[in-house]
């Protein structure tokens, strides 16, 4: 009677806690998830873990959650998760992966004035892996910005001396492109001579449209001066010469943003494969 | 005999220390009271569709709880999924009918007035509530369901309920009541007179001085041309043709810029009524 009542006594010790789920069993379901790629249970069920974490057993948690809602491109979610995680964090190398994450985010939302704050709150370190991540990272906040001087400078930093020259050799294309096209310049050219600017921007059809338009409407307005008087010439002019000519400088403006936009786009497609044939350090 | 009896309450206390000290040791996250925290952490913190999944399985396996029922309908309108608005009808109902729960109540109310839903049961539920709480949801119903004449009539009878109660409501209700229109013929027929005008009087000051512009030079123009070389004269034959087009597109486009205003005008007191509402529950 005493070893029925041990055995079912130790049964009852056994079966119990594989029916409950405690915080580690959670966490170990979890981590399941995750590896199995089931990010949203993972990220609830991660979530609890923490709510329930009393004895602040899991604070690895905060960036794992933060890198779950990077994955699932909650990238606001993201910075607020690499944040706390950040600020539990004792180990310097860590903190400085997660501040690189959280700059990550913020130019992946075009915030690149955040993310280079958080740049320049880095300090210096001493692994050559993470500081050329920080300088490729500083690169693209700057060429985001416009600032291509800046740009070239940490771009040329994480690059071979081969590589660094073709660096330079990029950006004096671009910046003479962006001197080619830029916007101010050919609106001018569309003011001086209608259809110009959009001609030069390569948008001959545009461009010869607005030259007919516009030179229609002009002598028109010039054979009506002669006709009749001064007068009616302006008349003339007055309702469809301003619409179509200021319209016509408008669209040889937008055009050459366009084409400095696409330009920027290759010019950064070409910067980032050059830097992985030709970076120094970037890898761990 | 003694020993014997001595070994079983040996055994007994074994037991229990094993049975509590096993029981204790870990704590399930997945109990009622821990999964009932974690629901109204994931709700507190805008994670509404988590938060409805924790909710819908304690829903699940306690389903006489009006608590989590509550909560769940809560979650549903904070997320607005009102395709389980008939759903939460059917959780609250016990509730609402037998318990007479006016929380209950009113979080059914919330909730259809948030999906605009149009449902006579809105009444029937709103009829149970307290005359202060009742007046607004009744008047809140005709509002967001935009039957703005029944929600003159009903802010006038009640007038004395809204106004003490919801002063806000009670204000834009009446001010929405005597609101200007502009009339879309008096702005056509406007423009017949001076082009442009329809638009003016529409508050489209822009369009009104390039319609008058538009309309005015091109029959100058016409004039002149016909004046000086006759009925011949193709500038006039032209200019007239285009005079005569802005001028019938400019009576047409008054008419709607007046539809426009008014439209514009309704939305505004629309979305701030719904502001109102919305800001209540």
């Amino acid at each position: 009677m005493r070893k029925l009542l041990y055995i079912i006594l130790f049964s009852y010790c056994l079966i119990t806690p594989a029916g409950a789920q405690d915080i580690h069993q959670m966490k170990k379901f979890s981590d399941e998830q995750y590896t199995a790629g089931n990010y949203r249970t993972a990220l609830k069920e991660y979530q609890r873990v923490l709510f329930f974490d009393e004895q602040n057993e899991y604070n690895d948690l905060y960036s794992r959650i933060a890198s779950i809602h990077y994955r699932l491109s909650d990238l606001g979610s993201a910075i607020r998760y690499y944040d706390l995680a950040q600020t539990i964090e004792n180990n310097d190398s860590i903190k400085f992966e997660l501040s690189l994450k959280k700059a990550l985010c913020n130019f992946k939302l075009g915030n690149y004035l955040e993310a280079l704050n958080e740049l320049y709150d880095l300090p210096g370190h001493s692994s050559a892996y993470l500081q050329n991540k920080k300088d490729l990272y500083m690169g693209i906040c700057y060429f985001g910005l416009n600032e291509y001087d800046n740009s070239q400078e940490y771009f040329s930093e994480i690059v071979d001396s081969a590589g660094a020259e073709k660096v330079n050799t990029l950006f004096s294309d671009f910046e003479r492109f962006n001197k080619k096209y830029r916007p101010g310049k050919v609106e001018l050219m569309s003011m001086f001579l209608p259809g110009l600017g959009q001609i030069y921007t390569g948008h001959t059809f545009n461009g010869i449209n607005s030259f007919i338009l516009i030179s229609g409407v002009t002598v028109y307005a010039v054979i009506t001066t002669i006709n009749y008087s001064l007068i009616d010439g302006l008349l003339v002019l007055s309702s469809w010469f301003y619409r179509y000519y200021s319209g016509g400088f408008t669209n040889a403006r937008n055009f050459a943003v366009e084409k400095i936009e696409d330009e920027k786009t290759r010019i950064y497609s070409e910067i980032f494969s050059l830097i992985e044939n030709h970076q120094i350090r970037i890898t761990e | 005999m003694i020993l014997s009896g001595r070994k079983i309450s040996f055994t007994a206390t074994i037991a229990c220390i094993l049975i509590f000290s096993s029981v204790s040791a870990q704590e399930n996250l997945l109990d009622y009271n821990n999964s009932l925290k974690f629901a109204r952490y994931l709700k507190s913190t805008g994670q509404y569709d988590f938060a409805m999944e924790e909710f819908e399985r304690l829903n699940f396996h306690w389903p006489q709880d009006t608590t989590i029922c509550l909560e769940l309908v809560q979650t549903y309108r904070l997320n607005r999924q009102c395709d389980r608005l008939d759903n939460s009808f059917e959780l609250l109902k016990d509730n609402i009918y037998r318990h007479q729960s006016l929380k209950a109540a009113e979080e059914y109310l919330a909730f259809s007035l948030t999906c605009k839903s149009e449902s006579d049961r809105f009444f029937d539920v709103s009829s149970l509530l307290q005359p202060r709480e009742k007046s607004f949801y009744n008047l809140s119903y005709y509002w967001v369901t935009q039957r703005y004449d029944s929600a003159f009539v009903y802010c006038n009878e009640n007038k004395d309920l809204i106004m003490s109660n919801n002063p806000g409501l009670y204000s834009l209700t009446y001010n929405f009541e005597n609101e200007k229109y502009k009339s879309p013929a008096l702005a056509a027929l406007m423009s017949v007179i001076i082009p442009g005008s329809g638009k003016a009087y529409s508050k489209r000051w822009g369009d009104a001085i390039m319609s008058f512009l538009f309309v005015g030079s091109n029959a100058y123009a016409s004039y002149r041309a016909f004046s000086k070389k006759g009925v011949k004269s193709v500038n006039g034959w032209i200019f007239g043709t285009l005079a005569f087009s802005f001028y019938s597109a400019n009576i047409w486009g008054s008419a709607k810029a007046a539809k426009t205003y008014n439209t514009d005008l309704q939305k505004r007191y629309q979305d701030n009524a719904e502001i109102i509402i919305y800001n209540s529950f």
